[in-house]
């Protein structure tokens, strides 16, 4: 109900700067938005945390084995120890358990960025929310540059985050920090490609969300992407006899760079890895086209 | 904003010989214009250039020809669009909202996106929600609220930066009768008490009578019509309408005895002309009182501003 | 005959009531229907419309029950809210279209389609696709589809809605002059002083109650509740305030800061505005303007809600 406005309007006596950085905010409101709602959260990080776990015991029990078998008061390998030894024989290394973890995961990462990327733009356009934005001091570019944190965030917390933990554990439970030593440059090895992945996948999320009114739709055109050029890839990858054809596909190609900086086993791909980089950077670059044309409409029409 | 308006205080916007084209349509035609402080209302039948106005005022367009100052800045350049927005508030017509966040958070981001330090922007927030009279419903996510809400939302976050000029377009549509009482008595306060520039776009010609000094009346692109809207309405001499109850026939004669240039009105009223004779009514109660008359309303004769409106665009056709 | 008959009226949606415990008969003419937000305007019109059907009780229109009755719907025009033009038509093949669907011949429908059109000041636009249509211009084209088949009762929700003046005077002059011709209005609006100009007549709503029905005078006069106000500007108020004070029902005096204007609150409006002529002669206090201000919509309008 309305009510007698009884209060008095009060002067901003405060200063007005022209912050440069002043898009964060708006990096903060979209991360703020989207972690209102916690189921999605839950469903969404929920796998990928549990698997974590379950890798960064892996890597720990591995050390462990490593570092030697635990004597017992009999005098003879206890029966836990060799039933730990029998699994430990079948462990892999730690590179090579990152690599497959993001493989293992690598469905989840996608829905996290799709979930949390698809309505960034779609929902302002829905709302109107352009409307109050670009009658600010924000320029096309801060919109953007926002929104890609905002993705990058969620991206990143998917598969950087899971990666780290596991060098982590890895680094404290080798022996004299030996995992260090030896494997150091997986750290930020791991840092870029996470990065990498998160900043790709999220350009090409944000892209399409700028394409569409509603959120579902573009949730629905993003696993349409996905799927389709996944699907061709394979199909004529098989038909042809030729894996370049995997190519076509940009988890194909992500994969074959995944590989390439984390010392993966390369699977299927034997194709020169600057091929891979460079289809990912097209890809990319036509994202952000993509983008700075339909925000430079956005503006327009607000 | 401490000064208290003057009428020698600098006008807010300068636009001289404005054009602007999309493609073939001329939005502006070498547009002239000079926006006083105060309260101001923006007229004109649609498709007139009020939208392309607008997004000059905005810093949303280039100018391809023409000179204009906005509250100090230069819209031909880049960085004086982006500065002039921090002295401009912005309450659009359409519906518009931040998905995903409460009332207070949309206005405490789009304050930061302006400028406001953080801590700044949210006591700011709270000031402006509570001038415009929203309560704990501040803390609750934006879509939910109602409309009459989501309109005082979209004043408060025009406000928020306390800006010299607010433009306000269409700031009634949608709301109930205590809805649009409450918002115009807002605007009334801004413009008049507060004394900030305003720029009201609005058919509905009541609501810029009761809030707005001058008006500016616009048609294919340029300024058809601009002045203060008391001058604008007033009529030569000294006529009076007024109601008349009991023997209005007796009341007439009397007129006509005394001399009284009279005109019968549509409404069942009869419009006077006093001037010379008096400068008040009394001499007309003395007649209604020796008549068995009585005298319901008596108002001075104006035009309407829907005259003035309608003559504004009509001129412009002819010249 | 009567416009409308409600008896007992209700509908409710699941829990939530729209309308409860309405009666009453709108005689032809021209009615406003007024409430705040939620009142049961939009449940009111539909009924009304024969959208949808009563709960309880019962509602007659033009003397027929209005729900899906094609003899209703032929006598009866509708101009929604909500914007629902086929944005690839012409104006005028989307009215023609519309009338076709309710009976008309090709050619009937296409010739009452232009004329409808032409009444409502599109005679240019009609032949263009609606895409291109201003706000103002899809508004008429609605108020076209719902007069085209000369209904003898149009039924309007916030009909001068997005109206740039010019074209607002327009439509307000085709309803008073279809209301002349015989055609009933009920018209929802928001705007009071719109509504003030097309009718003294209201029906207000709250709470999906009827509130409040008949002429805005009549109205007022009930509100006993509250004095009728006097608004006189003097040269010399106070003088007048002094005279006055005497006169029939006075109830309180209230002076402006400058001596200029003075407020009278009295119980008795008539007797008031009788005796006040001999007193101002007598006084002579200059006086040059006077005014009720709460007798209008607005303000019966603000009693009864608030």
């Amino acid at each position: 109900m309305a009510r007698t406005n009884t209060e008095v309007y009060r002067p901003f006596r405060g200063t007005l700067g022209a912050r440069t950085l002043g898009f964060l905010a708006l990096a903060r409101a979209g991360i703020a938005a989207a972690t209102k709602r916690k189921l999605p959260l839950v469903i969404l990080f929920g796998p990928p945390a549990i698997a974590t776990v379950i890798f960064s015991f892996v890597v720990y029990a591995r050390f462990a084995l490593e570092a030697g078998v635990t004597p017992s008061p009999l005098g003879g390998p206890s029966p836990a120890s060799m039933i730990a030894v029998g699994f430990a024989k079948q462990m892999i290394q730690v590179r090579e358990e990152i690599f497959m973890f993001h493989l293992a995961m690598s469905l989840f990462t996608l829905l996290v960025i799709a979930w949390f990327g698809a309505g960034l733009i779609a929902d302002d356009r829905r709302l109107g929310a352009h409307l109050l934005y670009f009658a600010r001091p924000l320029s096309r570019s801060g919109y953007l540059a926002a929104k890609f944190l905002t993705v990058l965030f969620f991206g990143g917390i998917a598969v950087v985050a899971p990666g780290l933990v596991i060098c982590i554990v890895a680094t404290f439970a080798s022996p004299d920090f030996a995992f260090l030593r030896d494997e150091g440059s997986l750290i930020p090895r791991t840092i870029l490609f996470g990065t990498l992945w998160a900043g790709v996948w999220g350009s090409v999320m944000l892209a399409i969300s700028s394409l569409f009114l509603r959120k579902t739709l573009a949730l629905v055109a993003s696993f349409a992407f996905f799927m389709i050029t996944t699907a061709i890839s394979v199909v004529l990858a098989n038909l042809q006899q030729d894996d370049r054809f995997l190519m076509l596909s940009l988890q194909m190609n992500m994969q074959r760079i995944a590989g390439w900086m984390l010392d993966g086993p390369s699977m299927r791909m034997h194709w020169d890895v600057r091929w891979s980089f460079a289809v990912v950077l097209g890809i990319t670059a036509a994202a952000w086209a993509i983008l700075f044309a339909r925000v430079r409409r956005l503006e327009a029409s607000a | 904003m401490a000064e208290a308006s003057s009428s020698t205080a600098e006008a807010v916007v300068v636009i001289r010989g404005l054009e602007k084209s999309y493609g073939s349509v001329r939005a502006l035609r070498s547009l002239s214009l000079e926006l006083a402080p105060g309260p101001t209302g923006l007229l004109g039948p649609n498709g007139a250039g009020k939208t392309t106005l607008i997004k000059l005022l905005l810093g949303l367009l280039r100018p391809d020809a023409g000179h204009a100052t906005i509250a100090g800045c230069d819209p031909t350049t880049a960085s004086g669009r982006l500065a002039l927005r921090r002295s401009v508030g912005y309450m659009p017509e359409n519906e518009c909202s931040i998905p995903g966040l409460t009332g207070l958070e949309i206005v405490s981001t789009l304050g930061q996106l302006t400028g406001l330090t953080r801590a700044d922007s949210l006591s700011r927030a709270h000031e402006v929600l509570d001038y415009v009279g929203i309560d704990e419903a501040r803390y609750r996510l934006a879509d939910e609220w109602s409309a009459g809400m989501k309109q005082r939302l979209k004043l408060a976050q025009a406000l928020v930066h306390d800006p010299g000029l607010l433009l306000l377009d269409e700031p009634t549509s949608g709301l109930d009768p205590k809805g649009r009482r409450h918002m115009l008595d807002l605007i009334h306060d801004l413009g008049h008490v507060q004394h900030k520039s305003l720029l009201l776009c609005s058919h509905l010609l009541p609501d810029i009578e009761r809030t707005c000094r001058d008006v500016v009346v616009l048609k294919e692109g340029a300024v058809a019509l601009a002045g203060g809207i008391a001058e604008l309405t007033r009529t030569d001499g000294i006529r009076v309408r007024v109601e008349v109850g009991g023997d209005r026939a007796r009341f007439e004669q009397a007129l006509a005895a005394s001399g009284y240039a009279c005109t019968p009105e549509v409404n069942g009223r009869i419009a006077i002309r006093l001037d010379g004779r008096a400068s008040d009514a009394d001499e007309l109660f003395a007649l209604a009182a020796d008549s068995g008359a009585s005298l319901r309303s008596i108002e001075e004769v104006r035009s309407s501003l829907e005259q003035v409106f309608v003559a504004g665009v009509a001129n412009e056709e002819r010249t | 005959m009567t416009l409308l008959v409600a008896r007992d009226l209700a509908r409710w949606y699941g829990p939530v009531v729209g309308l409860v415990d309405v009666a009453l008969e709108l005689e032809p003419g021209v009615i406003g229907l007024l409430g705040p937000n939620g009142a049961g305007k939009s449940t009111f019109l539909k009924l009304v419309a024969g959208e949808i059907r009563p709960s309880r009780g019962t509602i007659e229109v033009l003397g027929r029950d209005p729900f899906a009755n094609r003899a209703h719907f032929a006598e009866t025009g509708f101009v929604p809210q909500q914007d629902a033009l086929y944005n690839d038509m012409t104006g005028r093949d989307f009215v023609a279209f519309l009338l076709r669907l309710s009976g008309h011949s090709a050619k009937q429908a296409r010739d009452r389609a232009g004329q409808a059109l032409e009444r409502v000041g599109l005679a240019d636009a009609m032949n263009r696709p609606t895409r291109g249509y201003s706000r103002g211009m899809r508004q008429r084209t609605k108020i076209a589809q719902a007069i085209a088949h000369a209904p003898k009762l149009l039924v309007a929700d916030e009909p001068l809605a997005g109206l740039d003046p010019i074209a607002r005077r327009g439509i307000v002059e085709l309803m008073l002059e279809l209301a002349r011709g015989g055609t009933s209005i009920l018209v929802s609006s928001h705007v009071l002083h719109e509504v003030e100009e097309l009718t003294d007549n209201v029906l207000l709503l709250h709470r999906g109650r009827v509130l409040a029905q008949g002429e805005v005078p009549e109205i007022r006069a009930l509100l006993s509740r509250h004095p009728r106000k006097v608004e006189i500007r003097a040269r010399d108020a106070r003088a007048l305030a002094r005279a006055v004070l005497d006169l029939p029902g006075v109830g309180s005096l209230r002076i402006s800061a400058d001596g200029t204007s003075l407020g009278v609150e009295t119980h008795d409006l008539e007797g008031f505005l009788s005796a006040l002529p001999r007193t101002a002669a007598a006084v002579r206090a200059g006086i040059r303007s006077l005014e009720t201000p709460d007798a209008g919509l607005e303000a019966v309008f603000e009693y009864l809600v608030s």
